[in-house]
């Protein structure tokens, strides 16, 4: 039986702010002892350089780098996984070695949802860029970006879950579109890879990209979770150490693995924390989880419309996220307000420009759960908001 | 008084309510544009040789803010303007005590943590302007 309670004694952080509402897990997640004990014991037990070490230490860090490796295919059921140093890091690689791959007429397809990192290195390139449209619901609109998906297209780069509106999309269903086409795929999954494992596994996609930080992990460190055969397509992300096998003054050969994307001292420690995140996760039911931070965004919509308050969007298919915006008091204030009563929330537009200018909003106050939250820390942000209106009413 | 209540003085809240010379001036010698990324805070200033207008978007208090430097800046010339502004930012980028008896409002930083890019917003605005 999920016991919200049960875990939030997991999150030290918890211990020192009990009547924290921490409803900013969008932005970052705190951290459950196994992986800050995992981070500490790594520093005190097996720190040393990864590769090439042939003593022992050396060797005992070479493991936990390699096992954890093998653990993110294993969980997430893909091929292979390369650190980075987070989503915006790896989609930012993933644009500047696939621009060496793409033809002037080749157009990349992204959509109006976008974190403006999953956005701006794509504008960086020489392509044309196609946007899809979201409905008003704030859903993807699957038909739109059918429409722009051409011959020419070779990119098409999505967001998983909505930062900012919460919305799941359905990307199986833009596999199935792209399927027999020559286009990469690539899933901004910043949002989904801590709860949906098994949607990430099901989906076809060339690649995926998140950062550990989101899902428990320690901050620091990325993922890309990629096909052999997409990656063999593609030019070495950065040029260091660990990457090669033969250098002369004026050339190198380089290896033909994944080490070659992975050039100079990787995060050793985040990465032993990583291992000790996938442990933590795979002791939940994520099925669980979902259903219980979906039900706490349906409760925290259905009580803040009760009192007037307007939530962006509708979406079908809504994770823990919900955003929403005052009527006159600005979502600065709100969140001033909020920290008053010990409830943390992000006001802005969280780096999503494009579905501020969609609602005609500047920012909004954004609300997001994860599985330490309950049904009382709704309430405490409901009543918190029935304050507010009433202190700058 | 509570942390809120010390952020939210009644002088600035009655200031962003009732706010100076908000208003759209598009015939002004000159315009500017007091913006926040971060936050979509967005202030137009309209400057003319009289006076000076604000409208736009924006929180309690770098609406008050703007509100307060129209007030303290009106019929004063760009070096006097800068000069004002530069004391200012001064204080608060050093939390200095504030003399002047209507910006002391923005004292202590500490009060205002998270918030500082609110109040100085409008006031590099205008600094980066006059020294063009």
């Amino acid at each position: 039986m999920f016991n919200s309670s049960d875990i939030k004694k997991n999150f030290p952080i918890f211990d020192h702010y009990p009547d924290l509402v921490f409803a900013d897990n969008a932005s970052t997640t705190q951290k459950p002892s196994n992986v800050i004990d995992a981070i500490s014991d790594y520093y005190k037990t097996s720190n040393a350089n990864v590769h090439r070490a042939v003593y022992d230490l050396g060797v005992k860090s070479d493991e936990i780098y390699h096992n954890t490796r093998l653990k993110l295919c294993q969980f997430y059921n893909k091929e292979e996984a390369i650190f980075t140093g987070g989503t915006t890091d790896g989609i930012n690689k993933l644009a500047r070695a696939i621009s060496t791959i793409l033809e002037n007429d080749s157009n990349i397809v992204v959509s109006e949802m976008e974190h403006h990192s999953n956005l701006l290195p794509w504008q960086a390139l020489h392509n044309e860029l196609r946007v899809a449209r979201m409905t008003d619901t704030g859903d993807l609109d699957l038909a739109h970006l059918a429409s722009l998906i051409d011959d020419q297209t070779r990119v098409v780069s999505l967001v998983h879950i909505s930062n900012t509106l919460g919305s799941i999309n359905d990307l199986s269903k833009v596999a199935n579109l792209l399927a027999g086409r020559n286009c990469i795929f690539i899933v901004d999954a910043a949002q989904s890879c801590l709860l949906h494992r098994d949607s990430i596994s099901k989906i076809n996609a060339d690649a995926f990209v998140f950062g550990a930080h989101k899902m428990f992990g320690p901050s620091g460190l990325g993922v890309l979770l990629a096909k052999q055969k997409f990656l063999d397509q593609l030019p070495s992300f950065d040029l260091g150490g660990g990457m090669v096998t033969e250098v002369e003054e004026q050339h190198a050969e380089f290896r033909k693995d994944i080490s070659r994307f992975e050039a100079g001292t990787p995060p050793l420690a985040q990465v032993a924390g990583m291992h000790a995140t996938l442990t933590y996760l795979e002791g939940l039911d994520l099925g669980q989880c979902i259903t219980h931070t979906h039900s706490l965004a349906i409760k925290l919509r259905e009580s803040l419309s009760e009192i007037g308050v307007q939530c962006l969007g509708n979406p079908k298919d809504l994770s823990g996220i919900v955003s929403a915006t005052f009527g006159e008091i600005h979502p600065h204030d709100a969140a001033s307000f909020l920290n008053s009563k010990n409830i943390a929330v992000r006001a802005g537009h969280h780096c999503t420009q494009l579905i501020m200018k969609k609602y005609d909003i500047h920012a909004s106050v954004r609300f997001s759960f994860s599985i330490y939250n309950d049904l009382s820390d709704v309430e405490k942000i409901v009543d918190a908001v029935k304050s507010m209106k009433k202190y700058f009413g | 008084m509570s942390n809120l209540d010390q952020i939210y003085k009644k002088q600035i809240l009655e200031e962003a309510k009732h706010p100076f010379h908000f208003e759209k001036r598009e015939g002004s010698l000159e315009q500017i544009r007091a913006y926040n990324p971060i936050c979509g805070d967005r202030f137009d200033l309209y400057l003319s040789e009289n006076d000076l207008h604000f409208h736009g978007f924006g929180c309690t208090i770098s609406k008050a803010s703007t509100s307060f430097m129209l007030r303290r800046l009106e019929g004063k010339t760009d070096q006097e303007k800068l000069e004002i502004i530069n004391e200012f930012l001064k204080s608060i980028d050093q939390n200095l005590s504030i003399n002047d008896p209507m910006l002391k409002v923005f004292e202590n930083k500490e009060t205002f943590r998270g918030r500082l890019d609110c109040i100085i917003l409008p006031w590099k605005a205008l600094k980066e302007k006059l020294e063009e």
